[in-house]
């Protein structure tokens, strides 16, 4: 009788075992991604009607947050520029680029910019910025490294799950409040623990902000009313 | 049982509907024992279908209607329904935009709603209002506190060191809902000509050329203007310049609800025509002739304010004095409600009582008094004793219904009583807080045209009818379909050969004209107006007109007198600077008339009506130097500092040039007050008229005056306006004959307590809200008394025809306990012909009835039952609260009415107490009362155990009056973590929790207050922490932080009074509007489904001929340990670590068991897509900080969580704890009277802990164990004890049973009310 398997099934069958230990995380990561890119639109740039910079105007210009994103400390909401803002350099340095001619035709016609929505929770979140910078929540927490964005695109998903990773746990996110605009911040950056003479560690610097800046217990932060309702 | 829907039994069989026994109504009244409250007729009569309406929650929903499903369908539908069911959670967030703004204006800041102070005129008079700006857009009205009428400092209970509420303001329903009618869809939009859409420009030509002709042929005595009440002095100026134009012009104002009466009163008791403004809080005895004068009056919400100022008991020792209200009226009405003692007569009657009463009092006028029967004369006699004995501090008050004669003698009595009734004018009549202030000031009348309305009305109608008049422009007003018809109104009409209308709405009278003009709402105009003391207001716009054809009245006036496109702000501003005396204002150029118009008169008007402090210049005003400022002049505006005062923020948000497209030009915010320095000063100032800026700069004047306009505008108000009190005498009464109580019926017409004369027919939030003592929403109906329907063989919804002079109508007759017997009463408004959808087909038009003779009542009705049936949607029987929760809702629920059950569950369900004296009418009723004379005598109304299980959390001392748990009880429960709040484990083991019947699954709160919860009970962490002294709160905080919390721990509360409730309806519609709260229309009503997230119960009590009411305001009460929470299977029902309920919406699938478990009955189920998500005016309206709720979801109160959360934030980001008064819930906002007061149940010095802690303080079902946040205090009156002892039967107290033996020995109320207590009820 004529052997069944061939001698090459020794390897198809060493391949299925091996890609099967290997497909399954594969497989895995493959709907992450797509999940993240897709259903959580993460990084995934959005076209604007001008293709606005953040890496230009912050890391290269060290234009700070709050000069365009004015109420970002007193509101919910941070705020956007307006066309004047944009005007106040424009008008003398790149005035006739192309790249700005949504800008000056804004400014002439009165017509405001429609700018796409890339951070975008559901309406039903009440989702307050100033609270937050007020409580020691860097930008770069939730924006990533927007000074090096050219794009602005999503680096989180902004689920829930997302939300309340840091609501349970705020302390591994905290920083003094006059670090939230530092990009690149570390706690090494807050300097040396007095307790342990060594550079501080986020748990220990966070846990210390937390009853600093009295931040609540989870059974507060993750109550359904303190972002909805 | 008309008013139930059809009711089935659980079998699903439907029980019958059978009519009203008023026999066994009357049997059943006579059992009971001491005090029994009923919601209504029908209750009393416990009928078969009443007692299943109480016991479920859908009583509607009849389970016979529902065809068996076949087995194939039902699967097919299924399987869809799964399919579709999982697509649903696969939606993608659509694409949405960041609009910034051009130009961003500094005082906007993205997200931060601004406040605007505007006014509300209603029938001319002024509400002040502070108008909530969101994004540009107004999305709520609120009082304005520094206005005489909405706002006003309110102490809960003066003198005796009780806290004070906040400074703030109230409204009333019509304002709350007037946002509404703003962004009715179905507004007038634009111009007409016979129909077909015109424009601005035919329109002024064509009406142009009217004028001039009219000026040629007639100097205008063939043109005519019908307004509606004007009391606004630029609008009055303006009239004046065209009556320059057009000296003979016929100029009349008519609103089928008016003052006629009263100024005609004023000139029959002093000769002249005045204004009487009443001053409720200066009165410790009020007797009111038919007026229902905390609804119906101008001034509502300060008389009712002032009213419940002199009367608000809510401790035992608060208060040495309290004031006492008599009501004799001709229906129900909720200043009779409010009654200490109420009258119930025919309205013909009220004529002869007041004479009576004068006699009795000694006024001259009074004598020869007839018709009043010996029975009415003892009570007259007793109420004029008790006015003697006040005298000085007495107000009598007569209805606009009523005759003159009878405002003539009510002015006179306050008069004569005013104890110096020689010279009773000379009194300090103006200081407020004066003992000897004068109770009613009279001052010079502040409408712009003092004809009587009627009459006014009715001669212009002769003349048009004689051809006389060749024009007519009707503003504001529809006396098409309000004049009485035998005025034959259209008829006439129809001979003026050019009619014009301007209105917000296309209506009866628009129908009638070949031009219609789309009116402006106030909130889109600038403009101005009296307040009912005098006080004028600026009404200023918050939005541009939604839609561009609008025009505001000023606007058509100043285009009449020749200034076509003159700006609202030009003109408003304008007349303000004559008025001040200033001269060269470019502004003024503008808004001025040619040269020739010019004359003296043009400016004297305000001087002449002697109202204006300020001088008028009219000698220098029409130099009109009209030339362009220098530019020295300008240059010196520009640099100089006090221009930097201006507040003003030109052009604002008015880049985007669509409708939510901002404020608009020259709008000043309220807040933030003074930080705009600098602003675009003098451009702004301008506003449209900005070429003309600079204007006047060069004169001290013209900075002056910026100043004043900019305080005017910010404040909202224009200080040093009111009225000056004019010194009156009374001379001695000539009065005309007496009223003639005609033979047979009586037919009294009144304005509708929600939609008024019908101005309001389309607007839905006044439509459903239910009207205060009949509970209708949607229609007017014959109101009529329960003897008298008997007697003629009506029952509830029968159609009855009224024929009465000529005229015919059909209405369903809608029996009220109170209405006096043979008498009808028509509400205005309904019946409308031509309105939107909203208020098409709603009611009958009572206005076909009125007479130019006697428009308010009349004899000689015919009445003839037709037969058919008309359903009418009273909501008096929807969300029924079992008195006795665990006797019918919830044993019978459990058990099913099986005795034996009953007998162990009796055991279980109380055993706090259990073997005390409590199981009577104590511990059950959902009303507490009593009067006055008792707290005095320290018999509270109150017992201890009504506090069983109330968190009253502060101080937590088992021992003192205000502990809510036994000692044993208030222990930390077993298994709390301290790192961690969550009590127990939750499970089963804990203790019972369900119970399974039918496979429903029900909470039975067999646990009692402290015992392990689902919940933690924040406030007994507190316990045992001291006081709140910055001491103490450093310690608060550290064992706050201890427990591993922040902040938070403040814990939210609400208490609402009893005695201040007026039962007005505000703080439901207010409600409806900051919430987003959906209207149902009829259909969905009469199923029982209103949306209102807050109701007013109705509660009656006594005889049903002349019952008590008791309005209680029900929303959800946050219980601590809410039945509504453990039987969601989905959790949508949390608690919040600050105490609050919360619905989450997301997690709510709809299926509604926790309404059914719900014994407040307060939650709210979207049946069917209410909310209107679809009309774009609609969504510009909607609140943006609520979350939006759709089909199939429950909804409830939060206690206006965006409004706890706004305050929240505020504190944390400062660091310090929420201040109390930061919080105001929006029912507590819109309130008159204060009657709902919101905070911080754990602080013991905030308003709500004090009244929590009040003897008066009780809970609603807390033997349940539900541990209700919302607390009431008891509702107190102040019989007078001489008149209770003349009819003890009248007042609800009986005779007791086993002395009627020993002969009937009447007891007084209070002993009565003593002694039954612990008797069983029934």
């Amino acid at each position: 009788m004529a052997q069944l398997f061939h001698p090459a099934s020794n390897t198809l069958a060493k391949m299925s075992i091996i890609s099967g230990v290997l497909g399954g995380p594969l497989l895995i990561g493959a709907g992450y991604a797509i999940n993240m890119s897709y259903g959580y639109a993460v990084y995934k740039p959005v076209v604007q009607p001008v293709q606005f910079s953040h890496k230009h105007h912050v890391w290269d210009d060290g234009i700070d947050c709050r000069y365009c994103h004015t109420s970002v400390e007193k509101s919910t909401s941070a705020g956007l520029p307006d066309t004047h803002t944009c005007m106040s350099c424009h008008s003398q340095i790149w005035s006739d680029s192309p790249e700005l001619a949504p800008i000056r035709a804004s400014y002439v016609s009165g017509q405001p910019i429609e700018w796409n929505r890339v951070h975008d929770l559901p309406d039903f979140v009440y989702f307050n910025h100033s609270l937050h910078i007020n409580k020691g929540v860097g930008c770069e927490s939730c924006h990533g490294r927007i000074d090096q964005a050219p794009l602005v695109m999503k680096v989180h998903t902004f689920s829930m799950q997302w939300c309340l990773d840091c609501h349970r746990h705020p302390e591994k996110f905290l920083r003094p409040k006059e670090a939230v605009w530092t990009m690149g911040w570390t706690a090494a950056d807050a300097g040396t623990n007095p307790d342990t003479g060594k550079p501080f560690t986020q748990r220990e610097l966070g846990t210390k902000l937390v009853t600093e800046y009295k931040i609540g217990h989870e059974r507060y932060l993750t109550d359904c009313y303190t972002c909805h309702g | 049982m008309s008013q139930l829907i059809h009711i089935t039994d659980k079998k699903g069989s439907r029980i019958e509907d059978k009519p009203l026994d008023l026999d066994d109504v009357r049997a059943k009244l006579a059992e009971t024992n001491g005090k029994t409250y009923w919601r209504s007729l029908d209750e009393l009569s416990q009928k078969p279908g009443f007692n299943e309406m109480l016991r479920r929650e859908f009583p509607g929903q009849a389970p016979k209607d529902w065809a068996p499903l076949p087995r194939r369908d039902f699967l097919k539908l299924m399987g869809a329904s799964l399919a579709l069911a999982g697509l649903s959670g696969c939606a993608f967030q659509p694409n949405e935009k960041i609009v910034p703004y051009v130009n961003q204006p500094e005082s906007i800041v993205p997200g931060i709603a601004s406040y605007y102070a505007t006014a509300m005129p209603f029938s001319g008079y002024a509400l002040g209002l502070l108008a909530k700006s969101t994004d540009g857009r107004p999305v709520k009205v609120e009082g304005n506190p520094d206005h005489p009428t909405s706002g006003g400092e309110t102490p809960i209970d003066p003198g005796k060191g009780k806290p004070n509420f906040k400074k703030r303001g109230s409204t009333d329903v019509f304002a709350q809902a007037s946002l509404l009618t703003m962004y009715d869809p179905e507004r007038s939009q634009t111009i007409r000509r016979s129909g077909a859409s015109s424009n601005w420009d035919t329109f002024v030509g064509e009406i142009t050329q009217q004028i001039q002709a009219s000026r040629r042929n007639s100097k205008g005595a063939d043109f005519a203007i019908i307004t509606e009440t004007i009391t606004s002095p630029t609008q009055i100026s303006l009239m004046n310049d065209l009556r320059d134009l057009m000296p003979e012009l016929r100029w009349v104002s008519y609103e089928p609800v008016n003052r006629d009466n009263v100024t005609a009163g004023t000139r029959l008791a002093f000769g002249r025509d005045l204004h009487p403004v009443y001053h409720f809080d200066r009165a410790d005895v009020i007797v009111s002739l038919d007026c229902d004068f905390m609804l119906e009056e101008p001034g509502r919400v300060a008389h009712a304010r002032e009213f419940i100022d002199g009367r608000r008991v809510t401790d035992k020792t608060a208060r040495q004095k309290m004031n006492r209200l008599y009501v004799i009226e001709s229906t129900s009405t909720i200043t009779g409600a409010a009654a200490d003692h109420r009258f119930p007569v025919k309205a013909a009657q009220v004529d002869g009582i007041a004479r009576a009463l004068a006699q009795a009092i000694g006024v001259s006028g009074g004598a020869g008094a007839q018709q009043v029967t010996a029975e009415q004369n003892k009570w007259v006699q007793e109420i004029a004793n008790d006015l003697k004995a006040s005298r000085g501090r007495v107000i009598v008050v007569a209805g606009a219904n009523q005759p003159p004669a009878v405002h003539a003698l009510a002015m006179a009595m306050t008069e004569g009583l005013s104890g110096n009734s020689n010279n009773g004018a000379t009194f300090a009549r103006t200081l407020p807080g004066n003992g000897n202030a004068a109770t009613i000031t009279y001052h010079a009348p502040i409408e712009g045209a003092p004809v009587p309305h009627l009459a006014g009305l009715a001669s212009v109608v002769d003349e048009m009818k004689a051809g006389k008049i060749k024009t007519v422009l009707v503003m504001g007003t529809n006396p098409a379909y309000t004049a009485p018809r035998d005025l034959e109104f259209a008829k006439a009409f129809n001979n003026v050969p050019f009619r014009a209308h301007i209105g917000l709405y296309e209506d009866e009278t628009s129908n009638l004209c070949t031009w219609h003009v789309p009116e402006a709402h106030y909130l889109e105009q600038w403009s101005d107006a009296r307040a009912i003391d005098g006080t004028v207001s600026i009404v200023q716009p918050i939005i541009m007109p939604l839609y561009e054809a609008c025009k505001s009245p000023l606007e058509v006036l100043a285009m009449m007198v020749g200034n076509v496109n003159s700006s609202g702000y030009d003109i408003v501003r304008g007349q303000w600077a004559r008025t001040k005396g200033l001269v060269n204002d470019g502004t003024l150029a503008a808004a001025s008339v040619q040269g020739e118009l010019a004359k003296n008169s043009t400016l004297t008007q305000s001087g002449a009506s002697g109202l204006t402090s300020q001088g008028v210049n009219n000698g220098t005003a029409q130099g009109l130097s009209n030339g362009p400022m220098t530019g020295a002049q300008g240059g010196v505006a520009a640099n100089s500092p006090v221009v930097n005062n201006a507040v003003v923020n030109g052009g604002v948000a008015t880049n985007n040039g669509t409708i939510n497209g901002g404020a608009m030009n020259g709008v000043t915010p309220m807040k933030p007050a003074t930080n705009g320095a600098t602003r675009n000063s003098a451009a702004a100032i301008g506003g449209a008229g900005a070429g003309a800026s600079g204007v006047a700069a060069g004169t001290p004047d013209a900075f002056a005056f910026d100043r004043f306009w900019q305080e005017a505008v910010h404040s909202g108000v224009i200080k040093g306006t009111a009225a000056p009190a004019i010194n009156v005498t009374a001379g001695a009464l000539n009065l005309p004959a007496q009223t003639v109580i005609g033979p047979g019926i009586e037919v009294n017409f009144r304005p509708d307590p929600t939609i008024w004369d019908g101005r309001f027919a389309n607007n839905g939030w006044l439509q459903e809200c239910p009207k205060p003592i009949t509970k209708l929403t949607w229609d007017n109906a014959i109101l009529v008394s329960p003897n008298t329907a008997h007697k003629n063989g009506w029952n509830n919804d029968d159609e009855v025809e009224l024929t009465l002079n000529g005229g015919k109508v059909k209405g369903a007759i809608f029996m009220v306990p109170g209405q006096p017997d043979d008498t009808l009463t028509l509400n205005l408004g309904y019946g409308r012909a031509q309105v939107g959808k909203i208020g098409t087909g709603a009611g009958f038009d009572a206005n076909q009835l009125r007479t130019v003779d006697n428009p308010w009542m009349a004899y000689g009705v015919k009445t003839a039952k037709l037969g058919t049936v008309y359903k009418l949607a009273a909501t008096a029987h929807h969300n029924l609260i079992s008195p006795e929760g665990k006797d019918t809702t919830l044993k019978d629920a459990i058990l099913g009415g099986d005795d034996a059950k009953t007998k162990v569950v009796d055991d279980w369900i109380t055993p706090q107490t259990r073997g005390k004296d409590v199981d009577g009418v104590h511990g059950r009723d959902l009303i507490r009362s009593g009067t006055f004379e008792m707290m005095q005598k320290g018999e509270l109304p109150v017992v201890p155990e009504d506090k069983i299980g109330l968190p009253i959390s502060w101080p937590r001392n088992p021992n003192s009056q205000g502990s809510s748990l036994p000692d044993s009880q208030n222990k930390p429960a077993r298994g709390r973590d301290e790192s961690g709040p969550i009590v127990g484990d939750g499970s089963l083991a804990d203790g019972p929790y369900t119970t399974e019947e039918d496979g429903h699954p029900l909470a039975d709160n067999r646990e009692l207050a402290g015992s392990p919860s689902f919940y933690p009970r924040e406030s007994d962490y507190l316990a045992s922490a001291p006081l709140r002294s910055a001491a103490a709160e450093k310690e608060l905080e550290a064992k706050s932080k201890a427990l591993g919390r922040d902040n938070v721990t403040q814990q939210w509360g609400m208490s609402v009074d009893l005695q201040s409730c007026i039962g007005c309806n505000a703080c439901v519609v207010g409600c409806q509007s900051e919430n987003n709260s959906a209207i149902v229309g009829k259909d969905q009503v009469l199923m029982g489904r209103e949306m209102h997230w807050i109701r007013i119960d109705a509660y009656m009590s006594g005889s049903y001929e002349n019952p008590e009411v008791y309005f209680e305001p029900m929303m959800c009460q946050h219980c601590e340990k809410a039945p509504c929470a453990p039987v969601c299977p989905f959790n949508a029902v949390m608690e919040s670590p600050g105490g609050i309920n919360e619905q989450i919406y997301n997690r709510c699938v709809g299926t509604k068991y926790c309404e059914n478990n719900c014994p407040y009955k307060v939650r709210r189920f979207n049946f069917l897509q209410y909310s209107d998500q679809i009309s774009p005016t609609i969504q510009l309206m909607a609140n943006p900080s609520v979350t939006v709720r759709s089909r199939g979801v429950m909804e409830k109160c939060t206690y206006c969580i965006q409004r706890v959360k706004a305050a929240e934030w505020q504190a944390k980001k400062e660091d310090r704890f929420v201040r109390d008064g930061d919080i105001i819930t929006a029912c507590q906002q819109v309130c008159p009277t204060n009657a709902i007061v919101f905070g911080d149940i754990n602080d013991p010095n905030s308003e709500v802990s004090k009244l929590k802690r009040g003897d008066l303080t009780f809970g609603i079902l807390t033997h349940l164990n539900t541990g209700p946040r919302t607390s009431y205090t008891a509702k107190i009156r102040n019989p007078n004890p001489a008149l209770v002892a003349l009819n003890p039967k009248l007042y609800g107290v009986e005779v007791r049973e086993g002395e009627h033996a020993e002969g009937a020995e009447h007891v007084t109320e209070n002993q009565a009310f003593v002694e039954d207590r612990g008797k069983p009820k029934r």
